[in-house]
């Protein structure tokens, strides 16, 4: 399992994991499940409009076997379609600690980034809700910059309730700055 | 002298293109569940949604393989 892999330091304290919205999820496989019914369109097509394959000479009856066996196979892909969008959204997520955040972007199988980020070191966090349905179901991206040398950032986007994890963030970091260094909001660089 | 062709006749009958469509399916599918399950197995947060994910995808594909066998066994 994942945290075998990622071993969280002794007393770390997981606060939240996110995942994207629901509504991504369930707007990418809309598009399976479209794809999903295409062979009974066909099929409803076919019943509706029998003139069509008159004109070819071809009679539904005598491949009724031909027709189940590819429509079984073309089940077969689509589900396995199905499914590889499920483990990339399920596999991807944000792991926020009282320590620091662990982004893991599963781009595709055998194509996986997984960045940490210590909270101390969160310059600037920011959300943004852009649009009609992002704004009606309260989800939207989230950008975390880290100081550095090399300044790096991390964006993930189709977060649910960006500004309550903006607000969990900012929290923990503040708790974190405290620890770490008593009533001094910012470390001294 | 009558004409010879270079090459024996074959006959690629329907049953040897849906075989042909079943081995080409079946191996991808191989692939695919093996590939599922490492992933599933070593970066999930969750060992119950794991099981969930992993038993439904062979629950709702593996009955329509069987059915492809079976249709082309009654061909």
């Amino acid at each position: 399992m994942l945290f075998e892999k990622i071993q969280l330091e002794p007393d770390e304290e997981v606060l939240i994991m996110v995942r994207k919205h629901w509504f991504v999820i369930m707007a990418e496989l809309f598009g399976t499940f479209v794809m999903l019914l295409i062979p009974f369109f066909i099929m409803i097509g076919l019943l509706i409009f029998p003139e069509t394959l008159a004109a070819f000479n071809i009679s539904l009856v005598k491949y009724t076997a031909v027709i189940a066996f590819v429509t079984a196979g073309w089940l077969v892909l689509t589900l396995m379609a199905g499914y590889t969008i499920w483990t990339h959204y399920y596999l991807d997520l944000w792991i926020i600690t009282d320590r620091r955040i662990i982004s893991i972007d599963q781009i595709r199988f055998f194509n996986r980034n997984v960045s940490i980020f210590r909270l101390e070191r969160l310059q600037d966090i920011e959300f943004t809700i852009n649009g009609l349905i992002p704004t009606f179901f309260n989800f939207g991206s989230l950008r975390a910059q880290t100081a550095g040398a090399l300044e790096s950032n991390f964006r993930s986007s189709g977060l649910p309730d960006p500004q309550g994890l903006q607000a969990t963030i900012q929290k923990a970091m503040d708790a974190r700055l405290k620890d770490l260094y008593g009533n001094v909001s910012r470390p001294l660089e | 002298m009558p004409y010879q062709s270079a090459f024996t006749e074959t006959a690629f009958t329907l049953h040897s293109a849906l075989l042909l469509g079943l081995y080409v399916i079946a191996g991808a599918y191989v692939i695919f569940s093996a590939i599922l399950y490492y992933h599933w197995q070593t970066y999930s947060t969750d060992e119950r949604m794991t099981r969930i994910t992993l038993i439904s995808f062979f629950v709702t594909t593996f009955p329509l393989l069987l059915i492809m066998a079976l249709i082309l066994l009654t061909i």
